[in-house]
């Protein structure tokens, strides 16, 4: 009956596979295949160059300990395994950044500090050479400046009381008011929208249509200003010694640190941490954070004042300059000096790129200084005489310009391997368009890092708080003003007709006192009895245990 | 071991006391020796017995003089122990006697008198006999909550080691870095494997040996790449799935046809006898079949019994098979003269008989024979087993015996029960019994025997037609109420062949689950191979990488570092030619152009620094040590002096001091702070005071897993977002630890996934290993 059935089952199972007839796609493949078996003397991945890995390196990894559960064990490795793919993958994709800064290079004996500005702007491209350029304002000057976060606009402010925003790429105006008083220092807010103006009162706000947005009345007599991006917070110092700082996105001022040293004319952020640097005139630079009411570092620098401060990309390196004509190099997370070089006239203007050139002012000239931190230099890369002493210096960001803003306005320096060549189109983009301006303002102020985050090592956040119990409720004594835990002293209510004596109001204190007291014993007294009763029904339960019920156990007594 | 030996303990311990008992039982046997021996003695005993409570110290005595002289009889000298004296008035013959102690009184002792006793059946006697015969004694059956425990405690362990199956694939999704619910998907797409595999041949006597394995279980080889109209097919049924399923839906379709053939081959053949014994055979096989029905599903047996219950009822109701009919009456005349009527008439009494029978199953008997427990393969009369309950009850050797294998009682019994049923077919019997191995044989075997009986017919139908001409009739009647009975049969017939034919396609389906589960199994094995060979490759990259040796990027720019700090750890004083002065370096400034209206002229600047550097920077100096050592001198615990003026024999007063060795004593020490973070830079004050505000976003105490604070800081040192990381690292960071597909519906796991992950494991083994040597 079933017997075909079988046979045809046994057939196939058994006999010989049918060759399935070769068909045209695994001839292709054999050949494929056999191409790259012959082609391929690199198998697998592409290797990384290891420095450009090491570039990627986010601390090292713990030594593993011997006993350790399964589920560390597995956490552990994956998070090592992450930050692996994480590194690797960052150092692969180096490779997408390709531009190279750029760099000025002499004839043979030749000072590359001579080079002319005319020169450099002929030998270079139309659009690069028409990056060198001079306003001449001499009536409202002398000018400080600022670039925005992306480079493309910059903000001048005269003494005199003339501030102007311009496109400076496209040399367009966008707008240019005289606010009719002193101009102490200008800058540019979050974004070009908005710029503030430490007056000769008040701190201002303008926006780009030169419309005042707010007075600011709380931040009096400003001298220097300072934008922290990441933060959106305005730091200002002012001539009365005040270190304040103005949340902008919400407005409010969030610290005023009453420095005690004078007034404040020098300034400048470390863009690593946020941390403000402050110049005095006792040779003393300090470090301050919004959440501390005394400074961070205090750091000796110069015999005489301190005239300006200036502080690289990275956070590693300080550059100060004082009245004793030093200039000074200093490694700003060891606090060490790395080089100290003599100007004959001192430096009255600091400022470094994106790339680490430091540009120096000395009375009319700009210096731009190459490598100041790792060889000692002896000559200036590069050189420039502007027109009237110099008031204000900002590289601009990845550009390779350098804004001068003299006694007799504005100057527009070339300074060839200034500025990053790679910018990060997510985070500062020189071309982005109002739209996407909107939707990074968007974004930046959800990605708002809050003031309290602002500590010397950025880091701090991902280490975990070692602080005891005791110090933790000192914390929370000083933050509430008062001790949360304490008891009330009681205070013996006043009576009348003779019974508020000295001795009744003792009498009333002593009761209370006993009271307490007997509330304390009766909670020992409690907590002993409890502790009596489970220790006893501990035992009963034990010996239950122990003893197995017999037949002789009913003439127990 | 030791439970062994403590029931042996136990037992042992029951034995004395059934020793105790044959002491109570001693005084018994002596009463029955006595009763055989001496006959108006044992009317006396009796009357001592019945009127003990009347009569006491008379017949006491008289009693104790007959078992004296009885024991005498014995031959042994006994030593009579004195009998227990209480102050009771009465002393009965149950009371404690301790005489006779020392010998044991053995089973044969009571029996030996059962021989002489006639009214016990041969089959007690029987019984004790094999009691006597068997030794041992036999332990008294555990208490009801012990059995329970014992029960539970196996039921437990059942139930645990069920469990602990899962354990480890439970482990596993818990562990795992993602889930992807449902769980057993099937890989999608192409199965590179079997191009893995192209293009190599076995050469090793191992790896032709797995190929020798591998094509003997019919594993795919070589090279099955599909095309996508097969791998379609492929994904539907597999082509020897298919053949397989389509072989057993031919069978069935011939089976069936086959049936139907002969069914109504059947049903064509007039021949009465046939029919008998078809219908004979068709109910001894459905007897048998709702015998097992009754032990496999005994509800549905209940139902059937239920159905012949009522046919039988309504057999019983009617007057159908009962001689009383027209037809009936008329044969009856016909009877006395007609030998052939009168058989017509019987055979139809036959039927009823039949029909009205009762009839006897398991199902009804089990409660009984459950309780009766005298199963020997011999027939017994009621009452055997009744006296036997009787003697249960009171004889725990018995009980314990009985019980001890109830299982061959059972078997027994069933044989039995078919025994009873058939008696009187027994030569039929064996031809029978090989029809009811099989139906299917048994039909085979019927047509050929009913082809041959055709063949023997040819002979006797024409006597038959020659008999009965006239009970055509009867025959018809007849004809039509075994059909009836047939179709019922064959109704039954065809559910239960249903039913197994059922359980044929499921067990064929069962089947086809495995292979299929069989053909899955290369692909999954192919997907791991790939996953293993795609492990290997990272790990060979990893190891690529890992031998270089982590250099420092960039080695502290230590040029133009002075070392002051390091060699001078306790100098306080600043030095000012290191820390201001230090090595500056004079930069010639070359103007390039001079302007016209260039008011310092270079030497005017020099002048003015150096009036500046001569003047400045002393007081700038000690007013920052100042400001450190206050510093300093701040952070610095101070010390607590304890110590009160006078007493312990001092003088007190104004202007005295405490004694030296008083201050000492009372002064207390504090621990020194840590070092300062600035010990070593002398131009640098840092801030001891803690950072507050960034102690709130701080973790503070140490998540679950970590043991140290180094572990979990390694872990969160790379940051997750978007911004650092390219989109492949976020997304393999970010990955979700369960995913569900959307619409699929997730069932719970099952049996068969458990297996599979294991053959899966260690086809990852196997294959690992595989690979592993290619790659050598």
């Amino acid at each position: 009956m079933a017997s075909t059935g079988e046979a045809t089952l046994n057939t196939s199972h058994v006999g010989k596979k049918k060759k399935i007839p070769a068909r045209y796609w695994q001839e292709q493949q054999k050949k494929g295949k056999d191409e790259t078996e012959k082609s391929d003397p690199f198998p697998g991945p592409a290797p990384i160059p290891q420095d450009r890995v090491q570039k990627f390196k986010r601390k090292t990894k713990t030594k593993r300990s011997g006993s350790q559960g399964y589920k560390l064990r597995d956490m552990i490795t994956r998070s090592e395994e992450a930050s692996q793919m994480a590194q690797k993958q960052a150092a692969r994709f180096d490779l997408l950044l390709p531009e190279d800064a750029g760099f000025l290079e002499g004839d043979e004996d030749e000072d590359t500090c001579t080079i002319s500005q005319e020169d450099i702007a002929d030998a270079v491209d139309i659009t690069s050479g028409a990056k060198y350029f001079n306003l001449k304002l001499s009536q409202f000057g002398p000018y400080r400046l600022d670039y925005s976060k992306t480079g493309r606009h910059l903000l001048l402010g005269g003494r005199r009381g003339h501030v102007a925003c311009i496109d400076w790429q496209s040399k367009q105006l966008m707008c240019e008011i005289n606010v009719m008083e002193s101009v102490n220092d200008v800058k540019w807010l979050h974004s070009e929208a908005m710029y503030a103006v430490a007056q000769k009162k008040w701190l201002y706000i303008y926006d780009t249509n030169g419309i005042e947005l707010h007075c600011i009345r709380k931040f009096n007599d400003v001298l220097r200003m300072q934008f922290l991006p990441y933060h959106f917070l305005l730091a200002t110092a002012s001539a009365t010694s005040f270190l304040q700082y103005l949340d902008v996105s919400v407005g409010k001022e969030v610290a005023a640190i009453c420095t005690k040293t004078g007034r404040l004319d020098v300034m400048c952020q470390n863009p690593h941490n946020a941390i403000i640097h402050l110049g005095h005139h006792n040779g003393t630079v300090t470090l301050w954070s919004p959440n501390q009411k005394e400074a961070l570092v205090k750091m000796l620098c110069h015999q005489g004042g301190v005239r300006s401060i200036a502080v690289d990309k990275a956070g590693t390196y300080m550059v100060t300059s004082g009245m004793d004509k030093k200039l000074k190099v200093y490694d700003i997370r060891m606090f060490k000096p790395l080089n100290s070089y003599f100007l004959p006239a001192g430096s009255s203007c600091l400022s470094l790129s994106q790339k680490g050139l430091l540009s120096a002012a000395t009375g009319d000239i700009v210096q731009v200084y190459r490598d100041v931190w790792s060889t000692p230099v002896t000559k200036p890369y590069m050189a420039h005489r502007v027109r009237g002493t110099v008031w204000g210096l900002h590289f601009c960001p990845f550009e390779d310009v350098l804004g001068v803003g003299h006694g007799d306005g504005f100057t527009s320096m070339l300074v060839p391997g200034a500025g990053e060549p790679n910018f990060d189109g997510l985070d500062a983009n020189p071309y982005r368009s109002a739209k996407q301006r909107q939707e990074w303002e968007v974004k930046a102020l959800l990605e708002k890092v809050q003031p309290e985050l602002i500590s010397l090592d950025p880091h701090e956040l991902g280490q975990v708080d070692h602080a005891t119990f005791d110090q933790r409720h000192q914390d929370r004594v000083q933050a509430l003003g008062f001790d949360p835990l304490a008891k009330v002293k009681f205070i013996p209510k006043y009576k009348k007709k003779g019974r508020s004596s000295a001795g009744s109001v003792e009498k009333r204190k002593k009761q209370v006192a006993h009271e307490d007291q007997r509330d304390v014993i009766r909670e020992t007294v409690e907590d002993k009895m409890k502790m009596e009763k489970e220790r006893r029904e501990r035992e009963k339960k034990a010996a239950v245990l122990s003893s197995q019920k017999s037949a002789l156990d009913r003439f127990k007594k | 071991m030791a439970k062994v030996s403590s029931k042996k303990k136990m037992s042992k311990k029951k034995a004395k006391k059934s020793a105790e008992v044959a002491d109570d039982s001693a005084v018994k046997k002596a009463e029955v020796v006595y009763d055989e021996e001496e006959d108006e003695e044992g009317d006396l005993n009796e009357n001592v017995t019945s009127e003990e409570e009347e009569e006491d110290g008379e017949d006491e005595r008289r009693r104790q003089k007959l078992l004296e002289a009885i024991s005498a009889l014995g031959g042994k000298r006994k030593r009579t122990l004195g009998e227990r004296s209480e102050a009771a008035v009465q002393v009965s013959e149950f009371s404690v006697n301790a005489e006779g102690e020392g010998d044991k009184i053995n089973l044969s002792d009571l029996i030996g008198s059962l021989d002489k006793t006639p009214q016990v059946s041969a089959k007690t006697k029987k019984q004790l006999k094999t009691l006597q015969q068997s030794n041992r004694t036999v332990d008294s059956p555990l208490s009801k909550q012990e059995t329970q425990r014992i029960q539970r405690d196996v039921a437990f362990q059942k139930a645990a080691s069920e469990v602990t199956r899962w354990k480890g694939i439970i482990k596993q999704n818990q562990r795992a870095e993602q889930l992807v619910f449902p769980l057993n998907q099937e890989p999608s797409g192409p199965k590179p494997m079997e191009r893995v595999v192209t293009g190599w041949k076995a050469r090793t006597p191992l790896e032709e040996e797995i190929f020798a394995i591998l094509s003997a279980n019919k594993q795919p080889i070589n090279d099955p790449i599909l095309t996508p109209q097969e791998e379609v097919s492929m994904k539907a049924m597999s082509l020897e799935e298919a053949k397989i399923r389509r072989a057993e839906l031919q069978k069935a379709r011939a089976l069936q046809s086959y049936y139907e053939a002969k069914a109504r081959r059947e049903r064509k053949i007039k021949s009465k006898k046939y029919h008998k014994v078809q219908n004979k055979a068709k109910r001894k096989d459905f007897v048998k079949q709702f015998d097992e029905m009754v032990k496999s599903d005994p509800a549905a047996a209940l139902e059937e019994l239920n159905k012949m219950e009522v046919a039988r009822m309504q057999e019983r109701m009617s007057l159908k098979h009962q001689n009383s009919g027209k037809w009936a009456k008329s044969k009856a005349i016909m009877a006395k003269y007609d030998e052939g009527a009168r058989k017509a008439m019987q055979q139809q009494l036959e039927v009823n008989k039949d029909l009205t029978q009762k009839l006897v199953t398991a199902l009804n008997d089990e409660e009984e024979e459950e309780e009766e427990e005298g199963g020997d393969p011999e027939v017994l009369p009621d009452f055997v087993n009744d006296a036997e309950q009787g003697v249960d009850s009171s004889n725990p050797w018995m009980r314990g015996k009985l019980s001890e294998d109830p299982a061959e009682k059972e078997t027994s019994e069933i044989v039995d029960l078919t025994a009873e049923e058939e008696p009187a077919a027994v030569e039929e019997e064996e031809e029978e019994e090989v029809m009811e191995t099989e139906e299917e044989a048994l039909l085979r075997e019927f047509d050929s025997r009913r082809k041959r009986r055709q063949a023997q017919e040819t002979d006797t139908i024409p006597v038959i037609s020659l008999d009965d001409d006239d009970e055509e009739e009867v025959e018809e009647q007849k004809e039509e109420e075994e059909e009836e009975e047939l179709s019922e049969f064959t109704n039954l017939y065809k559910e239960i062949a249903d039913s197994r034919r059922e359980a044929e396609a499921e067990q064929a389906e069962a089947a086809a689950e495995t292979s299929s589960a069989q053909l899955e199994e290369p692909l999954l094995r192919i997907r791991t191979l790939e996953d293993t060979e795609e492990l290997l490759i990272q790990e060979e990259s990893d190891a690529d990488e890992a031998p270089v040796p982590p250099s420092c990027c960039r080695k502290p720019a230590a040029c133009g570092v002075n070392k002051r700090g390091k060699n001078k750890k306790r100098k306080r004083g600043i030095e000012l030619k290191q820390v201001l002065t230090k090595g500056a370096k004079v930069i010639q400034v070359r103007s390039l152009r001079t302007v016209e209206d260039g008011e310092d002229s270079d030497d005017n600047q020099e002048q003015r620094g150096l009036i500046r550097e001569a003047f400045a920077g002393d007081d700038v100096v000690s007013d920052f040590l100042k400001d450190k050592r206050k510093q300093e001198t701040q952070g610095m615990p101070k010390v607590m002096d304890l110590t009160l003026p006078g007493g312990g024999g001092e003088w007190g007063g104004t202007g005295l001091k405490p004694s030296r060795k008083k201050r000492k004593k009372f002064r207390i020490k504090v621990a020194p702070p840590p070092p300062r973070k600035d010990g070593s830079l002398p131009s640098v004050i840092i801030s001891e005071k803690r950072n507050r505000s960034i102690t709130l976003h701080q973790v503070n105490t140490l998540p679950f897993p970590f043991e140290t604070h180094s572990q979990f800081e390694s872990t969160i040192r790379t940051p997750l977002g978007r911004t650092w990381n390219t989109e492949r690292t976020v997304k393999k960071i970010s990955k979700p630890k369960v995913v569900t597909q959307m619409g699929a519906i997730i069932e719970p796991m099952a049996r068969e996934d458990l297996m599979k992950d294991r053959k899966q494991a260690t086809a990852v083994n196997r294959n690992s290993v595989n690979s592993g040597k290619r790659k050598r």
